[in-house]
């Protein structure tokens, strides 16, 4: 039951990311969760998404977060809640509860329909080569559209002017 | 060409061409410039050539669809099935994307970054065909993901002006949310099925778990997010009125119906266990039709208005499918994927003709992007007869004015509403109609002010529109004509695809 | 009631994505809903990797996760991308300085 203090700590760690006053600290914190969450992750035997988890979710999108920060610079966030904070804590912890009360505890059925390989390289390389072939799709559309949002617009308005 | 290799290629040549469209096109432009000083951006043509490749492998498929029906091809282990479904969907996003590149011609040229904008245009076809042939929930959910991605970049294209960006912000958030949702949903069904396969080749036994009916409420709202479904759609609004004017044909003619396909293939799933999909559907039809009718009322520019009417439109169309999903009528499903069809051809049509006149108005009011007012329509038609006409069909079709495409797969989804027998079926059915009427109060005094109206002083300096453009607007009037007058010749294409939804969820 | 891992996990699950919609609904500036977005990735990745140890298909979660994270880093960065702009031009992140767009 060790494994609880993770699951305090992933909520924890979670909750800083979202409710601490600064942009930065909320980044940091975010690393931690993801930190937590791959832990959580390898000790379910998947070691190698852990791993991806770890390098991506914990490193570049962290470092990702603070150069945005760093460009938009590193405000205390003030601003009054959309929802009121109670009402929405009200809606989501009803909405918790009524599912957790579904899921938990877990049955595990036996599941004779079991088709896919439990080799990770497999399932990606052979199985899903589609979704992986996807990724590719969505890492070049995503270049453009980073070089797109980036891209200087100013000389359009000189073609007008002229 | 076999039609196994066709379908392959129909699915796999814009994802293979569209970086290309990219690199040849940026390569152009940066040797063009320092060599001669001008200019050169062969990308249009080559988005041109491309979609007018994909043509050929549809047409095959196509062929093969009608002589043999549905049939699959295997990536990896992924089985991907052109159904009914999905070649109507094909076909609309091939027609629709071939037309907004052939407009875009003059509406894009010598813009920054046109390249990017025909190659996240050819991506974006490739994967709404790829997401409506998926019989993989995972996989349905990485094509949608992959769809999702360009629109947000094509709605903030204009990205040196702020509501555009306000527009794109908007939607990526909402709808990021929205496919997190889905996710969730999706994995739900997995742990609890152990299995991803829907409607393939690999039927499984549904067990009843009371997580999948939340799988299913959360496939509903998360898609829905895209579906642009009521309480779901405010993204929707700025999004279509800020993006270029194609972009803006596309999303709403293609887009939004391909994520309503992709929420019933997954409801399609869970099917067994969540019996009251139907029901929940037409309920937030009803939301939809009213809310887009009224508050489309209101508006002051004409994009603004045509996307709302966008929001009461999908409200007909998940009328229709909830009608059958509830009832097992044929009717409704095959009227709301015959409305799919006009719908995509009449905003399509009417996104154009504003696009069109938008940058007709660029010469003369110095920014090629203002919104266009409806004050602008003023006297539209004596210096463009042609355009002022075709507009003016485009919005009586949409209205549902008989004899035009509109009032046809409208009436067909009614019919199948008082086919049922249900009286609050029946009722739900002459709300709609009377919702259809009510949408003439702003189509009307557009089509009023064009031929009516004295002319604003910006319209004698507006510019010319293009032949392409014009080339364009024809087609897809006549198109609109035609269909309108002989509806019968549709129902190769809506029939099978409402087979499809029959039997996934009444199971004959 | 003994729980056991799997739940704990499942408990996880549901506690980051309670964060992350409890984030979505009061939060405005724009740097921190991707923060949110992405404690709610977490939530999904953790329950794709369970659904797979549950299922004996732990290769397949993988190699879902792993698609999933990066679709979503892809999403978190066209948002710092359009964050960015929009601090550029009007100067705030904050959701309801942006909004100009009437309904």
């Amino acid at each position: 039951m060790w494994q609880l203090f993770i699951v305090i700590g992933i909520c924890i760690a979670g909750f800083q990311a979202i409710e601490s006053k600064r942009l930065s600290h909320s980044a940091l914190w975010l690393a931690l969760t993801s930190a937590l969450t791959s832990w959580l992750m390898y000790l379910l035997g998947a070691v190698e998404a852990a791993v991806i988890e770890l390098s991506v979710g914990a490193g570049v999108v962290t470092i990702l977060l603070v150069f945005a920060i760093n460009i938009v610079g590193d405000q205390k966030d003030e601003s009054k809640p959309l929802v009121p904070k109670y009402l929405a804590m009200f809606i989501i912890l009803t909405a918790l509860v009524m599912l957790g009360s579904m899921l938990i505890p877990i049955q595990q059925a036996d599941f004779l329909t079991v088709t896919s390989t439990s080799v990770f390289a497999k399932s990606m390389w052979e199985e899903r080569i589609l979704d992986t072939m996807l990724q590719i799709v969505l890492l070049f559309a995503s270049v453009l559209g980073v070089l797109s949002l980036m891209e200087d617009r100013s000389n359009e308005k000189k073609d007008q002017s002229s | 060409m076999t039609a196994d290799f066709a379908f392959k290629s129909l699915l796999l040549l814009p994802v293979i061409a569209f970086p290309f469209i990219y690199l040849i096109g940026r390569a152009s432009v940066r040797l063009s410039t320092r060599n001669t000083g001008t200019q050169r951006n062969p990308a249009k043509w080559i988005a041109l050539f491309v979609m007018l490749l994909l043509v050929m492998p549809l047409v095959i498929v196509v062929k093969q669809f009608t002589a043999q029906g549905p049939f699959s091809t295997f990536i990896g282990s992924i089985e991907l099935k052109m159904d009914g479904v999905g070649i109507l969907m094909s076909i609309v996003v091939v027609l629709m994307s071939l037309a907004v590149v052939l407009f875009s011609d003059h509406y894009m040229s010598h813009e920054v970054g046109e390249e990017k904008y025909y190659a996240l245009l050819v991506c974006m076809t490739g994967m709404v065909m790829g997401m409506v042939t998926s019989t993989d929930l995972f996989n349905l959910w990485v094509w949608f993901e992959a769809m999702a991605i360009t629109p947000y970049i094509l709605v903030a294209f204009y990205h040196d002006r702020a509501p555009a960006l306000e527009a794109g912000v908007k939607y990526l958030f909402q709808s990021a949310a929205g496919t997190m949702l889905v996710l969730f949903g999706i994995i739900l069904v997995f742990m609890h099925t152990g299995s991803l396969c829907l409607g393939g080749s690999c039927a499984i036994e549904i067990p009843k778990e009371p997580a999948l009916v939340v799988a299913g409420l959360l496939f509903i709202t998360g898609f829905g997010v895209k579906a642009a479904l009521v309480p779901m759609h405010t993204w929707l609004p700025d999004a279509h009125s800020q993006a270029p004017s194609g972009v803006s044909a596309i999303l709403s003619g293609v887009v939004i119906e391909a994520a309503l396909i992709a929420m019933i293939r997954a409801l399609d799933m869970i099917s067994p266990v969540f019996t009251n999909a139907g029901t929940f559907l037409i309920i937030l039809s009803v939301g939809n039709i009213i809310l887009g009718n009224l508050l489309a009322l209101r508006q002051t520019q004409v994009k603004r208005m045509l996307a709302f009417s966008s929001i009461s439109h999908m409200g007909y169309i998940v009328l229709g499918i909830g009608i059958t999903m509830s009832y097992g009528l044929i009717n409704g499903a095959q009227g709301s994927f015959f409305h799919i069809v006009t719908h995509a051809l009449m905003k399509g049509l009417s996104f154009m003709i504003v696009g069109a006149l938008m940058h007709a108005y660029g010469n003369s009011k110095g920014d090629a992007h203002a919104p266009l007012e409806i004050s602008d329509l003023n006297g539209v038609a004596s210096r463009f007869p042609g355009l002022a006409f075709a507009l003016s069909i485009g919005l009586l079709s949409l209205a549902g004015i008989p004899p035009l495409a509109g009032f046809m797969s409208k009436w067909q989804i009614f019919v199948a509403g008082f086919e049922t027998g249900n009286p609050a079926m029946i009722g739900v059915v002459i709300f709609a109609a009377l919702n259809s009427v009510l949408s003439l109060a702003y189509y009307a005094p557009l089509i009023n002010r064009m031929y009516r109206q004295k002319p604003t002083p910006y319209l004698a300096k507006a510019g010319r529109i293009a032949f392409s453009m014009n080339m364009v607007f024809f087609a897809l009037g006549i198109l609109i004509i035609v269909v309108g007058v002989m509806p019968g010749t549709w129902n190769w294409l809506t029939n099978p695809a409402a087979q499809i939804i029959q039997k996934a969820f009444w199971g004959g | 009631m003994t729980l056991t891992f799997p739940d704990l996990v499942l408990i996880a699950v549901m506690a980051l994505f309670g964060i992350g919609l409890y984030a979505l609904l009061t939060i405005r500036n724009l740097i921190r809903i991707i923060v949110a977005l992405q404690v709610l990735v977490k939530g999904v990745i953790l329950l794709i990797i369970l659904a797979g140890y549950l299922t004996n298909q732990i290769g397949m979660a993988q190699s879902m996760a792993l698609t999933v994270i990066v679709a979503d880093t892809i999403v978190a960065v066209l948002g710092m991308a359009l964050a960015v702009q929009i601090m550029r031009k009007k100067k705030s992140l904050d959701t309801s300085d942006i909004a100009e767009l009437k309904r």
